[in-house]
C-alpha cells in the first residue's frame, strides 16, 4: 500500500523520473527475463541477484532501478542507503551504480564485456551481488521532496534487459527476504 | 496442381494492378481470373496414356508472361491473362508434348475457369513422366483451355509489384532479393519445408526481414520514396556499410551516420567540487552543515564539469536518440557502444550546450532529504542557494 502511495504522490509530483526520453522503448512487462533478488544479509543488507533468459537472444546488459514505461514503477532514490558499499559480477561482467544526469535516480548497472559472457537463452546467471551500507535506527524512512522513502530491497523493483538483438525488455524483481 | 492454379490466379493479379497503377483505370471485379478445380482423380500410367484432357474447342487462354527487373537483381514476374482472339501475339502453346519420357501416373481433373465474364468447365490433367536416365519424376500439365500452364510448372518468380519503381526502392524488395540471392547461392527455388499451395519467394519475408534489409551499394538516394511521407518514416539505406539512420525528412531520404560516442577520461567524471567557485563551495559546506544540523542527508551526485564532459554528455543523448529504435545490423556494434554510454550516464533531459555547472561554476547537484516539518529550499535559501529549474529537484545554483 506504501509503495503504490508513493508512486502516486511521485506522479503527482512530476518527477517522473522512471520515463525516459528519446526512443528507448522497451517491451514490457516481460517474463522472458527474470530478475530474482536474493538477500543472503540482513547486516549489512545484501543482495544476490539471479537473471533467468528465456528470450530468443541473449543478455548482454541488466539495469536495475532503470527502464520500464510503467509510471507506477517505482524508481531507485539515490540516497545515501542506497548506494552500494561493493558491487560484484559474475566473470566477464562489470557492474557499477550510476546516478542519473539532472535526476534524482540510481541504477544499479551490470554489462557483459564480451559476447561470450552474455546470458544465452534458457540460461541463468547469478553473482550479480550488492552491499549496501546498514540502515540505522531511525533512519530507514527518509522524505525526498516529502516523499517518503526506503532502502531498496528489489520487492517491485523496476528493471531493464538489453539483448543482444539490439532490443530490450523490462519488468519487475522479484526477492527472497531473509526473515527476521 | 492447385499450388499451379492458385500461382496463375496471383500473377493475373499481379499484372492487373501493374497495369491499373500504369494507366490509372481499375480493373472490373470480373476482369480477374476465377479457377475452380475439383473431382481430383488419380489413374496408373497404362490408363492414364491412353487418357486425354477434353479436347480444346473454342476460345483459349493466352499467358503472357512479364518480368519487372532492376539492375542485376532477380526479376519479379506477372502474367497477362487474356482470351486468345487469334488476333496475333503469342500463339496458342502446345498442349502435350513438352515433357519427354512414359507417362507412368495420370490425375485427372475438373476446372471451372470465368475471366471477363466467359466461363469454362473441362478437364484437364497432369501426366507424371518418368525422366529418361533416373531423373525422377517430370509432370506434364495437359489443360486444353490454358495451353500455356506448362511454363509456370518451374516458374518460382516473385510477384511484380506496383509501382515497380517506387517498389524497388523500399526495404521490402530489398528482403525479397535477398532472400532470393540466399536461396540461389544455396541451390534452391524454394525455401525447405512445407510451403502453402501458391508460395512464392519471398512470401516469406517478415517484417522484421525488411526491418534488416539493406539496399545495394549505390542505390539511388529515395528522394522518390519519402514523396508524401512523414517525417521519420525509414526509407531505402544508400548502401554505405558504415552504420547509418535512413529517415524521411521534407520529401528527402536522409541518411545520418552514427559513430560510437568519443570516449571521454574520466567518464563518468568524479563529483568534483574544487572546481566550483568559492562562492559555490561556502554555500555547499554552509548548506551540509545545516543539514546535518537537523538530521538530515545530502549526496552531492554532481559538481563541476568540464566542458569536453558536458560535450560528451550532449554526444551520448544525440547518438542514443538517433540510435536507440534502429535495427539494422550495421548499426549494432556502434549501438551496443552507445547503449552502454547511455546506461551509464541515465540522462533525463537533453543536457544544455553550456552549463553553470561548467561555465558559472556555480552550480551542484545533490539528493536531499530532511526531517518531517523541515524545508530544503528554506535551508538551501540561507546559504544563497536555490533550485532554479522547475521539475529538477537535484539541481542547486548559488546565487541563481
Amino acid at each position: 500500500m506504501l509503495r503504490w502511495t508513493i508512486a502516486l504522490v511521485l506522479a503527482a509530483s512530476s518527477l517522473v523520473v522512471v520515463l525516459r526520453g528519446g526512443q528507448d522503448r522497451c517491451d514490457g512487462p516481460t517474463q522472458s527475463v527474470r530478475v530474482t533478488a536474493q538477500q543472503v544479509s540482513g547486516t549489512p543488507p545484501t543482495y544476490t541477484l539471479l537473471v533467468t533468459n528465456t528470450a530468443t537472444a541473449p543478455v548482454r546488459a541488466i539495469v536495475i532501478g532503470g527502464g520500464g514505461d510503467d509510471p507506477q514503477a517505482l524508481p531507485i532514490i539515490g540516497l545515501a542507503f542506497n548506494i552500494p558499499t561493493s558491487v560484484r559480477a559474475p566473470r566477464g561482467w562489470a557492474g557499477e551504480y550510476v546516478f542519473g544526469e539532472e535526476s534524482a535516480r540510481l541504477t544499479y548497472v551490470w554489462r557483459a564485456g564480451a559476447p561470450a559472457a552474455e546470458i544465452a537463452p534458457g540460461q541463468s546467471a547469478t553473482g550479480f551481488t550488492l552491499v549496501l551500507p546498514p540502515v540505522p535506527p531511525g533512519r530507514a524512512k527518509q522524505l525526498f521532496n516529502r516523499v517518503e522513502v526506503t532502502q531498496v530491497n528489489f520487492d517491485g523493483t523496476p528493471f531493464l534487459a538489453r539483448l543482444s538483438d539490439g532490443r530490450c525488455v523490462w519488468g519487475k524483481t522479484g526477492v527472497d527476504l531473509l526473515r527476521r | 496442381m492447385q499450388d499451379l492454379y492458385a500461382r496463375l490466379l496471383r500473377y493475373d493479379f499481379a499484372a492487373r494492378r501493374l497495369s491499373a497503377a500504369e494507366t490509372g483505370l481499375e480493373p472490373e471485379p470480373d476482369a480477374y481470373l476465377a479457377l475452380r478445380v475439383r473431382d481430383i482423380r488419380s489413374d496408373g500410367g497404362a490408363a492414364g496414356d491412353q487418357a486425354a484432357a477434353e479436347a480444346s474447342s473454342g476460345l483459349t487462354i493466352r499467358l503472357e508472361r512479364q518480368t519487372q527487373c532492376y539492375k542485376g537483381d532477380p526479376c519479379h514476374a506477372s502474367y497477362v491473362v487474356g482470351w486468345d482472339t487469334g488476333d496475333g501475339g503469342a500463339a496458342s502453346q502446345a498442349v502435350t508434348g513438352t515433357v519427354a519420357g512414359p507417362v507412368v501416373r495420370v490425375t485427372t481433373y475438373q476446372v471451372t475457369l470465368t475471366l471477363a465474364g466467359e466461363t469454362r468447365e473441362y478437364t484437364a490433367q497432369v501426366r507424371y513422366h518418368a525422366a529418361p536416365e533416373g531423373g525422377g519424376i517430370l509432370p506434364e500439365v495437359v489443360d486444353p483451355v490454358i495451353p500455356g500452364l506448362q511454363q509456370l510448372v518451374d516458374d518460382r518468380t516473385p510477384l511484380a509489384t506496383p509501382r515497380w519503381d517506387t517498389y524497388v526502392r523500399t526495404r521490402r524488395y530489398a528482403a525479397v532479393v535477398q532472400r532470393l540471392k540466399g536461396l540461389t547461392r544455396a541451390g534452391k527455388a524454394t525455401p525447405p519445408g512445407r510451403r502453402p499451395i501458391g508460395f512464392l519467394p519471398g512470401d516469406d519475408v517478415t517484417p522484421q526481414d525488411v526491418a534488416m534489409a539493406m539496399m545495394a551499394p549505390g542505390e539511388p538516394c529515395g528522394v522518390d520514396y519519402c514523396t508524401g511521407r512523414a517525417n521519420g518514416d525509414w526509407c531505402p539505406d544508400e548502401g554505405n556499410p558504415s552504420c547509418s539512420v535512413d529517415k524521411c525528412r521534407a520529401g528527402t531520404c536522409e541518411h545520418t551516420e552514427v559513430t560510437t560516442v568519443s570516449p571521454h577520461s574520466p567518464d563518468p567524471y568524479p563529483v568534483d567540487i574544487g572546481n566550483l567557485t568559492a562562492g559555490t563551495q561556502a554555500a555547499l559546506t554552509c548548506f551540509q552543515q545545516a543539514i546535518q544540523n537537523i538530521g538530515g542527508s545530502i549526496v552531492v551526485t554532481s559538481g563541476f564539469r568540464p566542458q569536453s564532459y558536458q560535450d560528451h554528455l550532449r554526444e551520448v543523448w544525440d547518438k542514443w536518440q538517433l540510435i536507440a529504435g534502429w535495427p539494422e545490423a550495421e548499426c549494432a556494434n556502434v549501438k551496443s557502444a552507445v547503449e552502454a554510454e547511455w546506461d551509464r550516464h541515465d540522462l533525463k533531459y537533453r543536457p544544455a550546450a553550456q552549463s553553470n555547472h561548467t561555465v558559472e561554476r556555480n552550480a551542484f547537484d545533490a539528493n536531499v532529504s530532511v526531517p518531517p516539518g523541515q524545508n530544503e529550499d528554506t535551508l538551501g535559501a540561507g546559504c544563497g542557494l536555490s533550485r532554479a529549474v522547475p521539475g529538477d529537484w537535484v539541481h542547486w545554483v548559488f546565487g541563481g
